[in-house]
């Protein structure tokens, strides 16, 4: 098929996106050229000042257009309290809820070998290096999954010895779930972890 | 427990199925490549989630559409639980219109045992194919072991990968710790119910093997490089072997290296068995097996015979025939030709006749 040049670019660099496929990298660019030049204009350069002024936060590793992010300046919250997460997605999670008043860690991935995912390729110095502070708990709130659970494991033997506090986020039943519906390993867990009314 | 109905679209060469079951004897003939043992396929997959034969998942699509649909009725209450296969190799099951979060989650709701001429090499086979026959029977009775099972499988390749790491540069030891600790937990959970399982089926298997008219004596071994250790033992020797695995590039010890062996009279049925032994003992091994599961579940599981006949004497064939009739509940079996079937299983059995993907009865 000839495309002309230009948009042949368009949408082979949208391709390159995540969950982008050929058929809506074709869409997006068609729908590029129907928009104004001015949404263009607005489109490019959110893109291009996210990523001049985003950089991650240099205690949190949160992402953040200053040095220190909004969580970590926010004086209302407990700096002694730390609640490390694998992404920053999860913080946004983690915060819809309003419960938690700690500071967070981002590790920015899981420990996995077969990826070829190792401590240095993980935010885990910056952590170790801020327990250095007046830590009281760390909260390991990675996924619950066979790599969370590492992740989680080998920070707990990592952070333990320093003599802070480790917790662990709790699995079971999701709320409002239906016992028969439910998979067998969340129920199993769930049994497991039971607590006494 | 048996099913009422069995409902097709788009599964291998049928475009749509619904075909009412007995609850006892289901006779399936036909002629060669008809879809007889389809039909069967298509139960066994809805109840274990694994293919009968070496079909690939997405295979079990119909040429030309984008998924296939497997609908049983259980006979009680009603239950309806179906599978979608998609070409993607996505699967997805529900009970009663209400999707489960994994395909998975089916396992255990509509137990069946299946038997194919297949089966009859089992014993010569590789190790893994035996394995693999020792873990699809228990994830049928506990759902935890599949859960174990695939922690064990996933922890293990990051454990292998750490240790191809490990020759090109060095790796500190408390990396190996975390996927060494889901190992060691997972591997004490299926050892235990693997050799637990292998004892149980030892008094079966030896009354049916009576009952087949053979006088040997027929023990099952378990060889296991952890025998009788616990999760924290388990982790110590995985520390120890460290070094070793990381020579080799591979996990030396685990339940991935397990074998379990049958023994006639004291002899190793792998390398001593005749053929006509062999036979005999895989027969006895798979109504054990089916005897167990109808005690472990309270139920009857649903008996699938895939064109055993022919590769059976008409002693055993017989014989074979007896024993089912008084004890199965619900089977389903495939005959290339129903006279040979027909005269030993009489009036019991309901003809079912496949030709062309289609049902004439």
């Amino acid at each position: 098929m000839n495309v002309a040049r230009p948009l042949a670019q368009l949408i082979g660099e949208l391709e390159r996106l995540p969950g982008v496929g050929p058929k809506s990298a074709q869409r997006l660019a068609y729908h590029v050229l129907r928009m104004t030049v001015e949404d263009v204009q607005r489109l490019s350069d959110a893109l291009c000042q996210a990523k001049e002024l985003l950089k991650l936060c240099e205690a949190c590793q949160n992402v953040s257009a200053e040095p220190l992010c909004e969580i970590c300046r926010d004086a209302r919250r407990d700096p002694h309290i730390i609640c490390v997460v694998s992404e920053p997605r999860d913080i946004a999670a983690l915060e819809r809820v309003n419960e938690f008043k700690g500071h967070y860690h981002v590790l920015h991935g899981l420990l996995s070998p077969m990826d070829g995912v190792g401590p240095e390729q993980l935010k885990m110095r910056e952590l170790i290096e801020r327990l250095r502070g007046e830590i009281h708990e760390v909260i390991l709130a990675t996924n619950p999954t066979l790599e969370g659970d590492a992740t989680a494991l080998y920070l707990a033997k990592l952070i333990k010895p320093i003599g802070i506090k480790v917790t662990r986020l709790a699995h079971g039943m999701p709320v409002g779930a239906e016992l028969d519906y439910a998979d067998s390993a969340t129920l199993m867990s769930a049994l497991q972890y039971r607590r006494e009314m | 427990m048996h099913l009422d109905r069995l409902k097709l679209r788009d599964f291998r060469n049928f475009e749509a199925l619904d075909l009412q079951l007995e609850p006892g004897f289901n006779l399936i003939v036909g002629k060669n490549a008809q879809g007889k043992t389809n039909l069967l396929e298509a139960i066994y997959f809805i109840g274990t989630g694994k293919r009968l034969r070496g079909m690939r998942d997405h295979e079990a699509i119909r040429q030309g559409a984008s998924s296939a649909h497997i609908e049983v009725t259980l006979a009680e209450g009603r239950t309806s639980v179906s599978l979608d296969i998609f070409l993607s190799g996505r699967k997805s099951a529900s009970i009663n219109g209400q999707s489960l979060p994994k395909a998975s989650d089916l396992l255990g709701r509509v137990p069946v045992v299946a038997f194919s001429a297949s089966d009859l090499p089992i014993l010569r086979g590789e190790p893994s194919e035996r394995r693999a026959f020792l873990d699809l029977h228990l994830s049928q009775i506990y759902p935890r072991y599949l859960t174990q099972f695939s922690a064990y499988k996933q922890a293990l390749a990051q454990r292998n990968s750490l240790l191809k790491l490990a020759q090109k540069e060095p790796v500190e030891a408390s990396l190996f710790v975390p996927w060494e600790m889901t190992m060691s937990v997972s591997a004490e959970h299926i050892s235990l119910h693997r050799e637990r399982y292998l004892a149980d089926l030892k008094p079966e298997i030896q009354a049916r093997h009576a009952q087949l008219g053979s006088g040997e004596s027929i023990t099952l071994e378990l060889e296991s490089t952890l025998a009788g250790l616990d999760a924290a033992e388990i982790a110590d020797r995985l520390a120890e072997s460290r070094e070793r695995d990381i020579q080799r590039g591979s996990t030396s010890l685990g339940p991935h290296r397990d074998e379990w062996i049958l023994c006639i009279d004291q002899k190793d049925a792998r390398r001593y068995g005749s053929q006509g032994q062999q036979r005999t003992a895989v027969i006895a091994l798979k109504l054990a097996v089916f005897r167990f599961l109808e005690q472990s579940l309270g139920q009857s599981p649903v008996l699938l015979l895939d064109d055993i006949f022919s590769d059976l004497d008409h002693d055993r064939r017989q014989k074979l025939i007896e024993i089912v009739a008084q004890e199965a509940g619900q089977v389903v079996l495939t005959c290339t030709d129903a006279a040979q079937a027909g005269a030993e299983l009489g009036s019991h059995a309901r003809r079912i006749v496949i030709e062309q993907g289609k049902v004439s009865e």
